[in-house]
Order: C-alpha cells, then structure tokens, then sequence
C-alpha cells in the first residue's frame, strides 16, 4: 500500500524527457499534463522553466517512486539488525535486482542502482521526437534571442562556451572519467572566451573594457559549473569511502566480540564435554552475555536498580549453576535504599539457588516511590518459625538490612509451592513523601534512568 | 520452498474444529534453523500431529495455507519475503488460514521482536530456552483459545502500561482510553506472572479459576494488540526493559 506521498523521483517509464514533469506530476498528485504546461510557461518567462528543469534534472534521482515509497514503509518494519534472521545482510545495494528493479537492466548493473543515470543515459532513454522537439525549440529559442540582439561576436564564443558546458556535463554521474570531460568542457570555456576576447580586440579594441570584465565573468562562471559534476563525483567517492569504512568497523566489532566470547567458549563447552555442569554453567553465560549484547543498549549504569540485579543474578547464576530467570520493569537511581534492596535481593537468590527449586525468578519493578522486588523458587519450601534463632541468612541479610531501611518483607512458604521473598522499599527521592500520590507520571520520571 | 510433510497420510484426514477434544491438535513449525526445528519436531511428535514444516516466508505461508494447522509454532526471524520475519508471515497467512493461531517462538527476547509479532496477532510468545514440557502446554493453551504469556513478555506489558492509569472498572470511559489501561486485576495477573508464577498458582493466590486468569491473559493481549498508543513498543524499547 503506498502512502498518500510519494518521493520525487524521476520514473523511468511515462518520460517525455528525462522524466522530471512526470516525477513532479507523481509526486505532487497534478496531471503531468498541467505540469508539463506550467514549465513551458515558466521557460518563457526569462528561461526561469530551463533552469528549474535543469535542475531538478541534476538533483533528482532516477527511479521508480511507487516502488520506493513501498520500500520504505517495509524497511522501517525492518531495520533491526536482526530483523531478517539467518538471511543475507545486504552489503551495499547490490540486493536491488531482486527485489524491486529486476525489469531493469540499467539498474541491476551498476552499483547505484536507482539513483542515478548519466546524461548519455538519459538521452538514450528518452523518447526520440521529444530529443528532436526540444532541440528545435532550443535553435529557436537561440534564433530570436540572436535576432533582437545585435551581436555577431557573440555567436562562436556562445557556441563554444555551450559545446564546453555540455562536454562538462556529458558524463555527469558516470563511474570515472569525470577528470578528462572536465578539462575537456573547461578548455572549449577557455576557447569561448579566447574567441570573444579576439573578436572584441579586432571589432574596437578597449572601447569598452566593461564587457570584457563581463566575459571573464561569464567564463568564471562556465568553469565553476563545469567542475560541478567531477566535485559531484568527489564527494560521492567520498561518501561511500567512509560508509564502507564504518561497516568494516563494525564488522571487526562483531567478529572481535564472537572471537572473545562465543568461539572461546564453545571450544571450552568441547573441551569439557564430559562435564554437564561446566557446560551448562559455560554455556549460560555466554548466552546471557551474548543476548545482552545482541538485544541492549550498550552502557547501562553500573549500579542502576535494574543493571544492578541483573549482574548479582548473573553472578549468583554463575556460581551456582542454577538459572535464574530475570524480569525487570521501569528502573530507579542508585540510593542507599536501593543498595540495602539489592544486597538482600542477593541473600535471597542464594538461598533460592542453594535450598530451593527451580525455576528460580527475580522480578524487581520499579515505580516512581518504592522499588519492589520478588525472588521466587519452586522448592519444597520451609517453615519460617522452624528456622533456628541462630541461622541469621533469612533474618538478618534479607529481614533486617531492608526493614533498618524502612522497607517491608514478606516471606511465604509452602510446601510444593516453593518460597517467595517479597521486598518493598521506598525510595526517598526527590519526593520523598507522596506515597499517596497517584501513579500517573511514572513514565515521565523514569525517562532519565541514573546515568 | 522446503515445505515438507512428515507425514503425508494426513492428507487424507478430515479437517476437524481447533480445540476438538479428542484429535490430536495439528501443529506447524516455523524455523529456518534446521537443527532447532528437527529438535522441536522430535519434542512436540508424541504429543502433537506435526502437519507441517517450513524455513522461510514464502515456504511458510504456502505450507500454512496448505495444510491449516491448529497452531503454527512461528520463529521470529525467518528469512525471505519483503524480509518481515515472522510477523510478515502472520500478516499473510491469516487470510489464508483463519482458523489457525500462531505462538511466537524466537531466541530474541528484544522489544521490538516481541511487539511486532504480538501486534501482528500472535497469541502468545516464548524464547527459545523454554523446557519441552512448558512449550507442549503452551500449544495446548493457545490451541484452546487463551494467550501464552512467559514472565518476560508480562514484564514487557507491564513497562509498555505502566504510567497508564489504572482502567476503573465500574466506570464506562471512552473505547479508546479503555485499550491504554489495564484493569486492577488484569495488572495483579500480569505481575504475578512476571513473578514466575504459574498460571495455576495465579488462580490460586488470586483465589480465581485458571479459566479467568487465561481470560485476563487474553484480554491484556488483545489490549496489547490494539491499543491505540502507536509508541507502545517504541516506548518499552527506549528504557531498556524485557
């Protein structure tokens, strides 16, 4: 479905010309024939139509704009990098035939496909009785603007200059060889003005140095725009020298990360094959490691709530050989409260690990005045007044560091239930007493999570 | 493309009602990961009747119409196509197949995975690191009609609600806002899910049937699906969660 907008673009079939009436006409929504209409007039009107042409020539792409408006809606469902599974990454544009240009030769082999065409390209495919109308028009054109203008020394510079301009411009957007036309299209500018300047010499010489300093304008100018298309070319190269480069960064990125981590440790899970524990307790590592990096924004703060549980549970993982799942929602800054929470919420996984069943979670969430967070297991669980005065695990490291803080704690356990840690602790932020306020702004305040 | 059939004297079986009591439900698998789907065939093989199987778009959508199995166990990542992945062939097979349902079954635990399959229609989604035993009642549970919510994806809609008010359920507010809110009790359910309880220990704390909880679970989802706040998964995936 294409949206209500499509992209200036020149379509390659329907064109007259170079297809920018018909680009306009789409884009804008008006028959082409109004379109048409109004640049023949706006030529008339001091040549303001040639020159928008000419432009809108220069600057917009070759392509086919119901197409690409469909593509684009259809990548921004795709972007994420992983979006495609294990199929091939495109790597430049070079996928374009298969998709979209098949139809179209052109395109598929040259590298820019749909975006560009040189002049050569242009005038082939345009259609023939329009190259012949719009060169009679320009004779013409040229013809009056001759006859009301008395000046017979100006028709060879004219000649040249316009010959120069459009050797210039003949292979703009080519793939090389902008250098040569360039010199080429300057020289015959420097024959036209050479020419002029003779002429002028012989006709009366210095009776009116205005013109001269004129021509040298004209000519300054003519040189200025046939660089445009090799600076053009330029800044292209460049452009695409620069995209390659940040991919090959990235790729050495990835290929960097898989080395260290992936590869290293699948070699390790080979090496101790025989030991279940160890690959079990390599193999969840690497995993939770490599999601974190496949599915997260990098550079999480250190000590947030959020981060800070997961590095305790990772640990707690790693030490114990246990899984623990982790399930986090909203986040808050670092405070002594926070720390007392996540200290006992360690207490509480290793006794979840190491006496209970799993599955063994954490669910921490984070609102905008307390912080709550819950340990699960699936263990046999335990009679809390059955535990001994002296074993101070549950008492002390979860009961008393959160309650000193002015948190709650609620421990409940059954057997064939498993064991549930409940904390709750205010946080005494910057509003330290609206626990009776409403929950709406949540997500206004969470926006800048401690950075 | 490599739309193969396991068994083909299925072919000749007539085609039944989902959720009929005693035919074994008719399961699909979606997977360009060859090892992973043959694994998941050999778990789900006793328990289900595997009609069919599929590596990419293309090949899925025409297997799916093809066969009309109950339930499609849909990867997320799946090659080919306009390069849609899982919620494309969702897209597309649901003309094509009404009566099917589809559960989401990816490695990736990122938002915008999760959100573009749940909003494309998905009845439910679980990671890949999921045990045998918990996939097989899964199926069984979006085969009979209700959502499959892992802990993961209730902590997904509760950050993707949270900051919404709570929706009142005596008062009658305007269709639309009602689709931003979660009940009180449909929060309560989803909380405890991302606590990591099962949905009978949910009945059982909330002193509920299991058919309830699955109706909130069906309800939240559904919300998920169509609420109105188009920045719903934008949303969870600027702050980080799931």
């Amino acid at each position: 479905m294409a949206p209500a907008k499509l992209p200036l673009m020149r379509p390659k079939r329907g064109r007259w010309l170079t297809g920018v009436c018909k680009g306009v006409s789409l884009h804008l929504g008006v028959s082409v024939v109004w379109v048409r209409l109004a640049f023949l007039a706006a030529a008339c009107l001091w040549g303001t139509g040639v020159v928008a042409y000419l432009f809108l020539w220069i600057f917009t792409p070759v392509g086919d704009p119901v197409e690409a408006a469909r593509r684009q809606t259809r990548d921004a469902t795709t972007e994420a990098p992983l979006s495609r599974g294990n199929a091939a990454f495109p790597t430049g544009p070079a996928h374009a035939p298969d998709d979209a240009d098949t139809a179209d030769e052109d395109n598929a082999r040259s590298p820019d496909a749909g975006s560009q065409e040189t002049v050569v390209d242009a005038l082939r495919r345009a259609p023939k009785p329009a190259l012949v109308a719009s060169v009679g028009m320009v004779l013409l054109m040229l013809a009056v603007v001759m006859s009301y203008a008395h000046h017979q020394e100006l028709i060879l510079p004219l000649l040249f200059g316009i010959s120069g301009l459009l050797v210039a411009w003949a292979r703009y957007d080519a793939r090389e060889g902008q250098m040569p036309t360039m010199v080429g299209g300057i020289a015959l500018i420097f024959l036209a003005y050479a020419a002029y300047v003779i002429n002028v010499m012989y006709a009366d010489w210095g009776s009116d140095p205005l013109s001269l300093i004129a021509a040298g304008l004209a000519m300054l100018i003519g040189v200025g725009l046939a660089i445009v298309p090799w600076a053009n070319a330029m800044i292209r190269s460049l452009a695409a020298e620069r995209a390659m480069k940040e991919r090959e960064e990235e790729r050495a990125d990835m290929t960097a990360h898989l080395h260290d981590g992936v590869l290293q440790t699948l070699a390790l899970i080979q090496l101790h094959a025989k030991e279940p524990d160890t690959v079990f307790t390599l193999a969840r590592g690497q995993e939770r490691e490599l999601r974190e990096w496949l599915y997260q924004t990098r550079s999480t703060s250190d000590r947030s709530v959020n981060a800070g549980l997961k590095q305790i549970a990772a640990a707690i993982e790693d030490e114990h050989g246990k899984p623990i799942d982790v399930v986090t929602v909203g986040d808050a800054r670092p405070s002594a409260q926070t720390d007392a929470l996540l200290d006992a919420t360690r207490q509480a996984l290793v006794n979840a690990v190491t006496h209970g069943g799993e599955p063994v979670s954490v669910y921490c969430e984070a609102g905008e005045t307390q912080v709550e967070v819950f340990v699960r297991d699936h263990g046999d669980g335990f009679d809390m007044d059955a535990v001994p005065a002296d074993r101070l695990g549950i008492r002390e490291s979860i009961i008393g560091r959160v309650r000193r803080r002015g948190g709650t704690v609620e421990v409940v356990s059954r057997p064939d239930w498993g064991t549930e840690v409940r904390m709750r602790i205010p946080i005494t932020g910057d509003t330290p007493h609206t626990a009776a306020a409403p929950n709406t702004n949540a997500g206004q305040r969470q926006s800048d999570p401690a950075a | 493309m490599t739309t193969t059939k396991p068994e083909p004297h299925t072919a000749a079986v007539p085609q039944l009602s989902p959720g009929h009591a005693d035919t074994p439900v008719r399961v699909a698998v979606v997977d360009d990961h060859e090892m992973f789907r043959a694994g998941v065939i050999a778990t789900l093989q006793p328990h289900f009747r595997i009609v069919g199987q599929a590596a990419d778009v293309e090949g899925s959508v025409a297997m799916i119409a093809d066969t009309q199995p109950d339930v499609v166990l849909l990867d997320v990542h799946v090659p080919g196509g306009e390069g849609g992945g899982g919620a494309e062939i969702l897209m597309r097979s649901r003309a094509l197949a009404p009566a099917s349902v589809f559960l989401a079954l990816s490695v990736s635990d990122s938002p915008q995975d999760v959100g573009s399959v749940i909003r494309a229609g998905a009845r439910g989604y679980v990671t890949k690191t999921i045990t045998g035993e918990d996939l097989i009642s899964s199926i069984k549970q979006v085969n009979e009609g209700y959502a499959v919510f892992s802990p993961k994806l209730a902590g997904f809609v509760l950050s993707a609600f949270q900051g919404a008010p709570l929706a009142e359920d005596t008062g009658a507010p305007a269709r639309d806002e009602e689709l931003d809110r979660l009940s009180a009790r449909e929060q309560e359910v989803m909380r405890l899910i991302a606590r990591g309880y099962t949905y009978k220990e949910v009945a059982a704390e909330l002193f509920i049937s299991i058919k309830t909880v699955e109706t909130h679970v069906s309800s939240v989802l559904r919300k998920l699906q169509l609420s109105n706040r188009t920045e719903l998964t934008r949303w969870a995936a600027d702050r980080r969660i799931v």
